[in-house]
């Protein structure tokens, strides 16, 4: 596992050109006084895509193939990739964070903290979302399927509200209902829920994996 | 038996591989064959890159499947067309494995790419085809496995640089308790390392022979209709029909030799084999 971070980390460090880019990007971003939560939300999005890319990276050259005569399983390959996917987003947001906050010496960090963690929630969910569709299709064919997915969704959504409306179904009253769960609740429900699509991306990834033919 | 392969089956839409193979400790074997025999296939079968339609495949005398990381250890492998990603150096190469592989000698590793004029903190993509080559079998060669997996190591090379190659190989050997299996499409290699050789053709193993037995005992008889037509067939392995006549494949050089001194009969060498035993009719 630690070669295999070791790896990843080699890889991505090849991708400081662009990662240069980035940090111009959001310095311009700082002194356009642009919105902090989103130059926070940038930079994780940017790091969690980054680390993404050592998928595509390991099947340049059949590498993925050489990696697999290694000693390590499939099943400890594709907990690296998610260890280190989520230490990068990790290390992107904690990174960016205090960059915004030195920069701005801003008195309202508790605040930027909640918004810009969000951030970070939805970096995580979005590679809950890409490991498996990048670990089963690839990055060319994973590229497609994504811009699929994020279609779906919209649809999906569409569909929610019209159905909601063809059923008389109040949403507000159903935010109102859930938001008086309790805080406590909602969190515990939140963290389940990030459990569940964890356990689902996880075993996915595993089985995908696993049944591949390099 | 270090490697021992049960009748594995590997079936694609239009190619099939049915083999079984065997490595003895402190043997080096060879695996002979055109492009497009099945070599790769046979070692991504043993390597579980693929999943085999059936047969076994047992290393050091246990499934496969069923080898713990430890003992993954002791595999050093070098594919045809695969390695560490070209972005990365022999340096961050050789911190990776030190990672990985618990025997692995880092300062060793670093001392023979220096030897063998590998730049440490150049990116391997930008290496030529026989350093690119070279630092694969350094790097399976680094940690003491005691079974070497190698798919065409030596393809693409010039003379010189394949001499390098096989030099270290049999520098590897000295170990004493090593095995290897290689595969190579290049019958001198082969030839000048093995102790013993399989010939696969169209996914199946036609041939296996101790080299020594091959180089000293098999010969190529070039001959007129009459003098076949006059000659025993008892130790006759195939027969090709040729403008001249016939060329026989024999494995007692030594009896036509001595029974037929006026036939022609040329030395054992893998490509006569090959040629015969694939465009040859087998007796």
């Amino acid at each position: 596992m630690k070669g295999l971070l070791l790896k990843d980390l080699y890889l991505t460090k090849n991708n400081r050109r662009l990662l240069y880019i980035i940090c111009f990007l959001a310095a311009m971003f700082l002194i356009t006084g642009m919105d902090f939560t989103f130059i926070i939300g940038y930079f994780t999005m940017f790091a969690a895509m980054l680390a993404l890319t050592t998928i595509s990276y390991d099947e340049q050259e059949k590498s993925s193939a050489f990696l697999m005569t290694l000693p390590i399983s499939r099943r400890t390959y594709v907990a690296e990739k998610y260890l280190f996917s989520f230490l990068f987003s990790l290390a992107g947001w904690l990174l960016s964070f205090i960059l915004v906050a030195v920069a701005t010496r801003t008195s309202g960090l508790p605040s930027l903290l909640f918004q810009s963690f969000l951030y970070l929630d939805l970096s995580l969910l979005m590679l809950l979302l890409l490991l498996p569709i990048q670990l089963k299709f690839g990055a060319d064919i994973s590229r497609i399927i994504i811009v699929c997915v994020a279609l779906g969704i919209v649809v999906a959504g569409s569909l929610l509200g019209k159905a909601a409306a063809y059923f008389h179904m109040d949403l507000f009253l159903l935010k109102e209902k859930i938001l008086s769960l309790g805080q406590p609740t909602l969190i515990i429900i939140l963290i389940l829920l990030h459990l569940l699509c964890l356990g689902v991306s996880y075993g996915l990834s595993v089985r995908f994996t696993c049944k591949r033919e390099y | 038996m270090t490697l021992r392969l049960e009748q594995i089956q590997k079936n694609y839409p239009q190619f099939s591989l049915h083999c079984s193979l065997e490595v003895k400790e402190g043997c080096i074997t060879g695996c002979i064959g055109q492009n497009g025999a099945g070599k790769s296939t046979v070692f991504k079968g043993i390597l579980g890159l693929i999943s085999l339609d059936g047969g076994d495949v047992e290393i050091f005398g246990k499934p496969r499947a069923a080898l713990s990381t430890a003992e993954k250890e002791d595999i050093g492998v070098v594919l045809s067309d695969g390695g560490f990603h070209p972005a990365l150096s022999p340096k961050d190469i050789a911190n990776i494995m030190r990672c990985m592989y618990r025997r692995f000698d880092q300062t060793a590793f670093l001392e023979k790419c220096e030897q063998f004029a590998l730049p440490l903190t150049k990116r391997i993509g930008d290496f030529s085809t026989g350093m690119k080559a070279k630092l694969k079998i350094l790097v399976a060669t680094s940690y003491g496995a005691k079974l070497l997996l190698l798919d065409e190591p030596t393809s693409g090379l010039d003379v010189l640089a394949r001499d390098d190659i096989l030099d270290m190989l049999r520098n590897y050997m000295d170990a004493g308790d090593r095995s290897i299996l290689i595969s190579s499409h290049i019958s001198s290699d082969l030839e000048g390392l093995c102790d013993d050789l399989y010939m696969l053709h169209q996914g199946n193993m036609i041939f296996h022979e101790d080299t020594d037995v091959l180089l000293d005992r098999y010969g190529l008889m070039k001959l007129g209709g009459e003098d076949y037509q006059a000659l025993d067939k008892r130790y006759i392995v195939a027969v090709r029909p040729e403008s001249f006549g016939y060329s026989c494949l024999t494995n007692r050089r030594d009896f036509y030799r001595t029974n037929y001194p006026r036939l022609v009969i040329e030395r054992g060498a893998i490509d006569n084999v090959i040629t015969m035993l694939v465009k040859g009719e087998k007796l």
